[in-house]
């Protein structure tokens, strides 16, 4: 065991944190924060400087145009951008990337790799439809082969980042009468092409999803990602670069960090016992976390597969998070509950409020694989139980 | 003993659900919401008009007549309905107008249920919140007032609030009128009308002193007490319909090729969902009922709200947990009953307070 964490990554951390942090940032950090993060023009904006100051690609490999670095750059780097509430393009950099690295034509490498180490452009993920969400295998969306082209129709819905994004990176089925999970392709789809149209969903909290509707939408073969009827595999073993990406710690401590420095000023009477006990207990998950995170980070980054760790973390972050939320703000007070823009909104130096926080919070519950779901896998892979 | 409703309890529990269903469709809770069309002064009238907004109150005395549980009923339907509208806080002004002894609360309380004039009360101020400093609570010396009144909740559509003050150093409480002072509407994350009363050198006849000195701190102690226990009770129907969605949309979505809802898990979270909402429900009626019979008894209330807050919380995750994205898509009504749920536990006091109040109830001072 050696708990030290690499001086190269936590150097590399604090130079990126100061980057951050300098004048030249503040003016886009700004524009992120009024933006609310769930992305749009400030985001790439933001997106296009950093891929110009080469901080998309330092856990890539260099044949790539990556850094080479470990992958606990990546894990550095979602850190400092989370703790700042500042945007990462989360899929483009995390699942299609390392996707195209490992399985994607020469031209497809050449077409996206660099743009997006560049941050030029941002894909969207097209999985989830009407009646294939937990099971997703269960998609009806279909792609079928007319000469060169794949036509494309069907309903995609939570196509989050589309009405922003270049791309969909859209899971279809290419063949009906296979078993579900061995039918399964994955497309590149322009996002201006003919046929594919996008409607706003709205998100407790303001937030912005889509639906897009295909109908018959065309796209030329070579857009296949790998080969034909392996997408399951490709969607669910990418997992990776995904795990190590995600620093759900980042938000709780930024959140944290700011409590205990209002209570700084403000004071903490002695004879508030809930608080006083609550703090302490927060402050005790939020370690236990962060030493799960830490773990999660480290296979990954030696080369293991954190199967059930990964669940764990998930699991157990995502259910901290909504209910840490609500006690903040019972600590805050109504203040907190104010929506941005009225009169008595308490605003954290991100321009946040806690309110958006707690609706936002019940996503991560189910999505990216529900709770329940992982749990299940904790059950079979951590504990060997019987499924 | 008898844990049901009465037969007058019954009645009006079936004309507020189909009133509200019929007047209130989600596409209407939507428009509401989003703030593009609150709630009119037309349909608050109609409430008026049916008698919801002051139920209680000896008749005498121009009250409705009816008992703190009857009146909570119908409070229990508008949560059913997660219809945002004023009616617990009418209903404690209503209490508090027919208890009151000093100014012309009896005009007041007539004008209330004739629904000539619409009423609200400040919520609990109680609470260690970490207010500006710009918020100080009212006081008025030399017959001038100032001071702000916090998140008054309705303060936009009524024409009286009830709160307290400090009048030349004493306690007091009064019933203030809302069209001499300025009001800042704000937006809680549920939408709910809320809005800063500023009272900025307005005159003392601008408001009805209703109680002085100890009379003044029991009102105040009763008002915090009543919107707490009605609050508790419109969230108790929040949390049934949300049960209620929640098992439809388990059961009707098929996933894996067979309804969610045998999946063991997922039965098991819907089963949770149903224990922490009846046990607040019965926390909060029977801390109500305990009240109504000894006035001074308000622990209960305390001990039923802090179980509440955690059960929000529970409530909070597991619907959503169980309704995937569909929960949190604004075109479906849930957000509406989790939003003001989340609400609940932080407006009027959160744990904190609650903890506080119920050591003091547990009353631990040593003896020696
Ligand atoms: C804000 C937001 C952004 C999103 N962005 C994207 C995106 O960009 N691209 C995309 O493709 N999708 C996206 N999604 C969709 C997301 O991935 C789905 O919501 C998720 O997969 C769950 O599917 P569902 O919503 O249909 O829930 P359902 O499948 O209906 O599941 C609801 C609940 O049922 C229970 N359940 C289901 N199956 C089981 C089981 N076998 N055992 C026990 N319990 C079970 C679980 O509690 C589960 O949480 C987004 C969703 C949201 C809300």
């Amino acid at each position: 065991m050696d708990f030290t964490y690499p001086a190269d990554v936590a150097e590399f951390r604090a130079e990126f944190g100061r980057y951050l942090d300098s004048e030249e940032m503040a003016e886009l950090v700004r524009q992120n924060h009024a933006e609310d993060g769930w992305g749009g023009v400030a985001a790439k904006a933001l997106w296009r400087k950093l891929g110009a100051d080469g901080y998309f690609g330092t856990g890539w490999p260099e044949e790539y145009g990556g850094g080479g670095k470990s992958l606990l750059y990546l894990h550095g780097f979602n850190y400092e951008m989370g703790y700042r509430r500042l945007p990462v393009p989360v899929v483009t950099l995390n699942t299609v990337g390392p996707t195209l690295m490992r399985i994607g034509s020469e031209e497809q490498k050449q077409a996206y790799l660099r743009k997006i180490l560049l941050g030029e452009i941002e894909f969207s993920i097209g999985y989830t439809e009407p009646e294939a969400g937990t099971d997703l295998a269960a998609l009806q969306t279909s792609a079928v082969r007319d000469g060169d082209d794949y036509v494309i129709n069907g309903q995609k819905v939570f196509t989050s980042g589309a009405h922003h994004a270049d791309y969909v990176w859209l899971a279809v089925r290419t063949d009906k009468d296979a078993p579900k999970h061995k039918g399964i392709s994955i497309l590149i789809v322009p996002i201006d092409a003919d046929g594919l149209e996008i409607r706003p969903l709205t998100i407790m909290g303001g937030g912005r999803s889509n639906i897009t509707y295909y109908s018959d939408v065309r796209v030329p073969v070579s857009a296949l990602v790998g080969e034909e009827n392996r997408g399951w595999q490709y969607i669910t073993t990418q997992l990776d670069f995904e795990r190590v990406a995600i620093s759900p710690i980042a938000q709780l401590e930024r959140v944290f960090d700011w409590l205990c420095e209002r209570f700084r000023e403000d004071g903490l009477p002695s004879t508030d016992a809930w608080t006083r006990a609550t703090l302490a207990r927060m402050a005790a998950d939020i370690n236990v976390l962060k030493v799960m995170e830490l773990k999660v980070a480290s296979m990954v980054a030696n080369g293991e597969v954190p199967v059930y760790e990964a669940s764990l973390l998930k699991v157990l972050s995502n259910e901290f998070r909504v209910t840490f939320i609500g006690e903040v703000l019972q600590m805050r007070g109504a203040a907190g509950l104010v929506q941005k823009g009225f009169p008595g909104a308490a605003l954290d130096r991100s321009e946040d409020t806690l309110e958006k926080q707690l609706r936002e919070s019940p996503i991560t519950l189910f999505g990216g694989g529900s709770n329940d779901v992982q749990r299940d896998i904790i059950a079979t892979h951590g504990l060997g139980l019987p499924r | 003993m008898r844990y049901s409703d009465s037969e007058t309890q019954q009645l009006l529990r079936s004309t507020t659900r189909s009133y509200l269903a019929a007047e209130f469709p989600p596409e209407r809770l939507y428009e509401i919401e989003s703030g593009e069309s609150p709630l009119s002064s037309d349909e608050l009238q109609k409430l008026a008009g049916m008698g919801w907004l002051g139920l209680i109150g000896p008749e005498p005395a121009g009250g409705g007549g009816l008992g703190l549980l009857d009146a909570a009923v119908v409070i229990e339907e508008f949560g059913y309905a997660a219809v945002p509208a004023p009616v617990a806080f009418s209903n404690v002004a209503a209490d508090l107008l027919a208890r009151a002894k000093l100014g012309d609360s009896a005009r007041h309380l007539g004008n209330l249920t004739g629904g000539r004039q619409t009423y609200t009360v400040s919520e609990s101020t109680r609470a260690s919140d970490a207010e500006p400093a710009s918020y100080s609570s009212p006081t008025a010396v030399a017959g001038r007032l100032h001071g702000t009144l916090p998140r008054v909740p309705f303060a936009t559509t009524a024409d009286w609030v009830l709160a307290p003050l400090t009048l030349d150093g004493q306690p007091a409480f009064a019933a203030f009128a809302l069209d001499g002072a300025r009001i800042d509407e704000t937006h809680l994350l549920d939408r709910a009308s809320y809005a800063d009363i500023h009272l900025e050198d307005v005159r003392l006849d601008r408001a009805t002193i209703l109680a002085t000195g100890d009379d003044a701190l029991e009102l105040h102690d009763r008002c915090d007490a009543l919107v707490t226990a009605l609050s508790l009770i419109e969230t108790a129907g929040m949390m049934q319909r949300t049960l209620e969605l929640t098992g439809q949309y388990i059961t009707d979505r098929v996933q894996f090729g067979q309804p969610i809802a045998k999946f063991q898990a997922a039965r098991h979270r819907a089963a949770d969902l149903l224990m922490q909402t009846e046990t607040t429900r019965w926390a909060a009626f029977h801390a109500l009922w305990r009240f109504e019979q000894d006035p001074t008894d308000s622990d209960e209330i305390w001990l039923a709200k802090h179980w509440a807050v955690r059960a929000a919380d529970r409530v909070f995750q597991v619907s959503h947990l169980l309704h995937g994205g569909v929960g949190v898509d604004i075109e479906y009504p849930l957000h509406l009953y989790t939003q003001a749920i989340a609400a609940f536990a932080v407006r009027g006091g959160g744990m904190s307070e609650m903890v506080e109040r119920t050591l003091e109830g547990l009353d631990l001072t040593p003896r020696r």
